[in-house]
């Protein structure tokens, strides 16, 4: 699938992000005769222009309305849309807010690592407070967005969080994801060395890793020492 | 024989050439259009709708689907056009087939929203950042809707631009009783672009600059020039249509107005003035040039303060066009006429 060489920077998230769903994409026998997919603004929208597909880079915060209208359009399309948690969720949060509960088949990849990378480091609307980010206000805090949120009470949907420290897993969550057969929303927890590592005294993998292995974001989730996930799957018609 | 208004007429005429696909959000005075447009499609399975959250999301739903292989449309009104500005310009750079319905009303920001109005006229073409051109196609009365509704969709399928189509929110609420043939008798559409996923290479739709090779990495101004250009010269064809009116009584004086205005325009013609009504705004006609070249008094009529006269302005080099600002449509003629004979 892949065809270029990416222009992100070594150690990045979403170089295995993207062999992943490339792996899952060759298993699942989606191609170019019957996928797209969509991108917005950022490092982890420039991913469209990598695939063998047809691929559509949209603007800030406005990829899923792009793919809502194409699988309206043409509903035997397989549509993915990848992008960051600052296209997805902040500019482009109501857009998330709706179409989840519009359900239509359409695949939300979300590449969450907390900032934004492309304009130099500035916070974004999943960064934890005790941060430290080029835009870190002590005056204004802001609290940190929990996606799932937005799913608590809709009655079908495929959730999934995960992260790039846990390969095997993730690989798993981006089939099962794609297969199903309603909105599916998957967050990757994914590291940004140049904007967040040397920012927090977290420039070493080891600091990176263990900060993701304890993420809690709910009390639902699963606190495993060696893996990280938490999958909500709810097919109630 | 039917009793139709401006936004009704709208909806039979898309639906007739083909049109498959809307997406809108709520707004004065283009609600209608959504209302009517739902109503034909539940007992029509072709047609398509999404009623969205909000007007970004309108747009760029109706991209996706003109992409995906629908003839698609929104309708809105000038709150809206202004925040669907960066997603014109998206559409520009991808060259996105896709209509947008202006029904103008009375701005700034909220204004009035049950007045209509011709405020709306240079954000068509200087809404968006950067060097872009898109055609403008304006109806003047509730019979040549069909029509011009139809060159809105054909010019966008070919030459793959936006294209902007707009009513006032005068036409959108005037009603008549309309003979329903020119409405029935519209040509059919046809795709041009070949819809995702169906063409043998794959194609990457994306707003940055590209080089020929469909590279995003090139920073040489030539490239930029030639990106820009393709997009820009696509249009210029448009320059040789005739789609204008002109009733030329042999006098000195030229009256140019567009829209509702087609009404006044009509009785001023028989007061031996001649008359030019505009209906494709942009890109500007040879033909509409050629006439005020020919003419000596010429002045323009808007229903704004001063907006499509600029721009005739700049290409006018010999004489000065004179702007008359049309309060409202029931003002009396003899207003006109006193404005005019006084220079």
């Amino acid at each position: 699938m892949l065809k270029k060489t990416p222009i992100w920077c070594p150690g990045c998230g979403l170089y295995l992000l993207n062999s992943g769903l490339a792996n899952t994409l060759t298993r699942l026998g989606w191609n170019k005769s019957n996928t797209v997919i969509i991108s917005g603004i950022g490092c982890s929208g420039r991913t469209s222009g990598y695939y063998d597909l047809d691929s559509i880079h949209t603007t800030h915060g406005r990829a899923i309305p792009v793919a809502e209208g194409i699988k309206v359009g043409n509903p035997d399309l397989n549509v993915i849309v990848f992008s960051g948690d600052g296209d997805l969720l902040g500019i482009g949060g109501n857009h998330l807010l709706h179409a989840s509960h519009r359900g239509l088949n359409i695949n939300v990849i979300c590449n969450r690592n907390d900032i934004y990378g492309m304009t130099g480091g500035q916070a974004s609307p999943t960064t934890p407070l005790d941060w430290n980010t080029k835009t870190y206000n002590e005056q204004i805090p802001k609290y940190a967005i929990d996606s799932f949120n937005i799913f608590r009470d809709l009655p079908k949907f495929y959730y999934a969080r995960t992260s790039t420290s846990n390969p095997a897993n993730l690989f798993k969550i981006l089939r099962d994801g794609l297969s199903f057969n309603g909105f599916t929303y998957i967050e990757v927890l994914s590291p940004c060395v140049t904007e967040i590592g040397r920012l927090q005294h977290k420039d070493n993998v080891q600091e990176n890793i263990e900060y993701y292995k304890n993420f809690i974001t709910d009390k639902q989730i699963k606190k495993d020492p060696l893996y990280l996930e938490f999958v909500e799957v709810r097919n109630e018609s | 024989m039917q009793i139709l208004n401006g936004n009704q007429i709208l909806v039979q005429s898309i639906i007739n050439l083909g049109g498959t696909f809307f997406s809108g959000y709520p707004i004065t005075p283009a609600s209608t259009i959504m209302n009517e447009w739902v109503r034909f499609s539940k007992k029509n399975n072709k047609l398509k709708f999404i009623q969205s959250e909000d007007e970004l999301s309108a747009i760029n739903m109706a991209i996706g689907a003109s992409l995906a292989g629908e003839i698609s449309f929104t309708a809105t009104s000038g709150p809206g056009i202004s925040l669907m500005q960066e997603s014109i310009g998206w559409a520009f750079a991808i060259e996105a087939p896709i209509v947008i319905v202006n029904s103008m009303r009375r701005g700034p920001s909220t204004g009035m929203p049950t007045i209509g109005s011709q405020g709306d006229i240079l954000q068509t073409n200087f809404g968006s950042h950067g060097d872009y051109e898109i055609p403008v196609f304006y109806p003047s009365s509730l019979e040549n809707i069909p029509f011009y509704t139809y060159q809105a969709f054909v010019t966008a399928e070919k030459l793959r631009t936006p294209v902007v189509l707009l009513l006032d929110g005068y036409l959108s609420g005037l009603q008549k009783n309309i003979n329903t043939k020119k409405i029935m008798n519209i040509p059919l559409v046809k795709k041009s672009l070949e819809p995702l996923s169906k063409n043998e290479k794959t194609r990457y739709f994306t707003g940055l600059v590209t080089n020929e090779d469909g590279d995003v990495r090139s920073y040489s101004v030539d490239d930029y020039e030639k990106w820009l250009n393709h997009r820009l010269q696509k249009i210029v064809p448009l320059k040789k249509n005739n789609y204008y009116q002109y009733i030329d009584n042999n006098s000195d004086t030229l009256v140019i107005s567009f829209g509702i205005n087609e009404i006044l325009c009509k009785d001023l013609s028989k007061k031996n003035i001649n008359v030019l009504i505009i209906n494709q705004l942009f890109p500007i006609m040879d033909g509409v040039v050629d006439i005020i070249n020919k003419s000596k008094n010429v002045f323009v009529c808007e229903i704004n303060k001063g907006q499509y006269i600029s721009i005739l302005s700049a290409l006018i080099k010999d004489k000065e066009l004179k702007f008359i600002e049309i309060k409202d449509i029931d003002v009396p003629i003899d207003n006109i006429l006193r404005k005019i004979n006084a220079g």
